[in-house]
């Protein structure tokens, strides 16, 4: 990907802009990342969010305001992220043009203008590591890709996924010493996620605070999630978190080489693990990484202002500055969204038209 | 560099008595957690575990031995319940939080005290209450939580080991009933006074006292209801050496509650030693009115304690 400087900078100065413009919402975890942040252990602590202690305590602990920090944080994860996705594309073979397109995809996806709206959440480093570390175990670098998986459960669980992914990747490959070595990077990296609970838990006096997502057997978080919001209302937010990348995603699939297809084949138990634990649409978002290589494969058979069209309606339509949001928006949202899955649609027939002409010429998709 | 398949397993076997440990504190947790009525917390005291204080809350710590630690009671039924149900409802107008933490070993002696108090500095607590009782005058228990090394190493008291091994729990000593020195039919001794046989029960206690004032705590020592003459003359001897001891300091206070009930009375007393909840009541009341008129007579007898809330 050329000028990858550029765009962070250019991808930044938008999430600034839109960070800026973003009303705080009524309801956030701020005041228990605040706490975890400043105090690191904070004896009695009955919230999931108190075992997510990274990014707070890293954050709370730079000078200047609170909310300043973390929107910062989620601005410049964001565009860290954003840009991890695009060395992903590179690394799993893509082109340069679809690097780029990926990165502004996921730059202006669901999950991450979703942390600049509200951002206390450990999401925006999820967002990064979860590239980065598949990116580092398909270039072979086992322990680096272990290590950061090792410190990134600190900050949240989900750190551990690229790791366990790519170890069943390895295994359905075949590669024995391969598959064994990342066994052992992902175990490591879940022995101190499971160290950093059982100390909280029984050291410090820590709960999950009746949170739903540790019923295991009861439906965890997903059953709550549905229950509370209904099945109709449930979909359309499942929906929303990848919104049209679904259908270029599906369309991807019949034209990826490996090992992109066996990445999302590897994703799918850890998609239906966290998914049901936590709350689903939120889980979905981690999984960004594998979503978008997909989805750019279909996008790339258009042109470059179409690509241009879909990335700016797919933007705004997940764009939030508050809650509720401002009345203009909530349309244009819709009217966006609209726009974004038709151009979807469009690259998905352009694109199975476009296979259908290669079988006839006897040229390989 | 790629490790040997040797170095693997090696690495794995590690990985998996590490995941054994952990599953094993967390079984440990869960088994304590479903014994919380009558059980020991992590930390290896009484009842709910505290963490830090909330801002602005004022916390009382129970220390003493069996006649404190009340084993076999629900904890509104023990001192310490009745004294946190006093407190809360003191402090209920003004909004004022207290907490009670049950420091308290059954079959514990004076002389552990100071352990105690060490042991949980971290509960911070404003006011120690010193609640001595009748069974031992010195020593440390059999089945104490100084004995358990994971205590003595992190502060957490493990249930399972025993449980599997089948032995005692820690803090389970019988209540030794009414030490032999304090019978009014003991012949072992004539002078039961701190001068006498009591000497290194009241020098313990005393220790206590400085060491808790050195701590900037508030320090409340109670003489429990008197079980016999020879109790009661012990602890009007043990007052006087504290009074000393604490040479005038105004933390410090001593409040005699030998008269407070006859423990013959089944009314407060079942056996003629324990306490009914309506005997727990009257002392907790006792304690927490002198607690409190402390903190109206002497400013700052909660807050001016560096590092105090």
């Amino acid at each position: 990907m050329r000028r990858p400087a550029f765009h962070f900078i250019a991808i930044a100065l938008l999430l600034g802009a839109i960070a800026a413009a973003a009303h705080a919402p009524a309801s956030s975890d701020r005041e228990i990342y605040e706490r975890i942040g400043r105090q690191v252990v904070d004896l009695d602590c009955h919230d999931v969010h108190c075992f997510r202690v990274l990014a707070a305590v890293a954050i709370e602990h730079l000078p200047g305001p609170s909310l300043f920090k973390w929107k910062a944080y989620a601005v410049l994860g964001g565009a860290a992220a954003a840009l991890a996705v695009g060395r992903l594309c590179i690394v799993l073979g893509l082109s340069g043009r679809l690097a780029i397109l990926a990165t502004w995809i996921a730059a202006t996806g669901f999950g991450p203008l979703q942390t600049v709206f509200d951002p206390y959440t450990s999401d925006p480093l999820m967002y990064l590591l979860g590239p980065v570390m598949m990116a580092d175990l398909l270039e072979n670098r086992i322990a680096r890709a272990g290590a950061i998986g090792a410190v990134g459960v600190l900050a949240k669980e989900f750190a551990a996924v690229p790791l366990w992914m790519f170890t069943l990747m390895a295994g359905l490959q075949r590669r024995g010493d391969l598959a064994i070595r990342a066994a052992l990077a992902a175990s490591t990296a879940t022995l101190v996620w499971l160290a950093l609970q059982t100390l909280l838990l029984t050291l410090y006096n820590y709960s999950y605070g009746g949170n739903p997502s540790v019923n295991l057997l009861g439906g965890g978080y997903f059953a709550v999630w549905v229950g509370a919001i209904g099945w109709p209302r449930a979909a359309a937010l499942l929906f929303a978190t990848f919104g049209p990348l679904y259908l270029l995603m599906a369309a991807g699939l019949f034209r990826a080489r490996q090992p992109l297809g066996l990445i999302a084949l590897c994703s799918l138990p850890a998609v239906a693990a966290f998914a049901y634990v936590q709350q689903p649409d939120r889980a979905l978002c981690n999984f960004q990484f594998v979503v978008i290589p997909l989805a750019v494969l279909t996008l790339g058979v258009l042109p470059d202002w179409l690509c241009g069209v879909f990335v700016v309606s797919f933007g705004i339509a997940n764009l939030r500055l508050g809650a509720p949001q401002p009345d203009v928006l909530r349309w244009l949202r819709i009217v966006m969204l609209a726009i974004s899955v038709v151009v979807a649609l469009y690259a998905v027939a352009a694109m199975l038209k476009q296979a259908r002409d290669d079988v006839r010429d006897g040229t390989p998709a | 560099m790629t490790p040997t398949r040797r170095t693997l397993i090696l690495y794995f076997a590690v990985e998996a008595l590490l995941f054994g440990f952990l599953v094993f504190a967390l079984l440990d947790r869960r088994a304590r957690q479903r014994d919380q009525i009558e059980g020991v917390n992590q930390w290896g005291y009484r009842f709910e575990a505290h963490g830090s204080k909330e801002p602005g809350e004022r916390r009382v710590a129970i220390v003493g031995g069996s006649s404190a630690f009340e084993g076999g009671s629900r904890y509104g039924r023990t001192l310490a319940g009745q004294l946190y149900i006093e407190l809360r409802q003191a402090g209920a107008a003004d909004k004022q939080t207290y907490s009670v933490v049950n420091l308290a070993e059954p079959r514990a002696g004076a002389d552990s005290y100071i352990e105690t108090l060490r042991a949980y500095r971290y509960l911070d607590p404003d006011v120690v209450c010193i609640f001595d009782g009748y069974d031992l005058l010195s020593g440390t228990p059999p089945h104490g939580r100084r004995q358990s090394l994971v205590f003595r190493s992190v502060g957490y008291l493990p249930v399972l080991p025993a449980r599997i091994a089948g032995r005692p729990a820690w803090l389970s000593d019988p209540d030794g009933g009414i030490a032999e020195i304090l019978r009014d039919d003991a012949a072992a001794s004539a002078d039961v006074t701190c001068e006498g046989a009591s000497a290194v029960y009241c020098a313990a206690m005393a220790d206590t006292v400085r060491f808790a004032l050195g701590q900037r705590y508030a320090v409340v020592v109670v003489s429990p209801p008197s079980v016999s003459s020879r109790h009661r003359q012990q602890q009007q001897s043990l007052a006087t050496v504290l009074r000393r001891a604490a040479g005038g300091h105004p933390r410090f206070m001593y409040l005699d509650l030998g008269g407070a009930f006859d423990l013959s009375d089944p009314v407060h007393s079942p056996d003629g030693l324990h306490r009914t909840e309506i005997g727990n009541h009257v002392i907790g009341q006792r304690i927490a009115t002198a607690i409190l008129r402390g903190i109206g007579s002497t400013p700052g007898l909660f807050n001016s304690r560096a590092g105090g809330s």
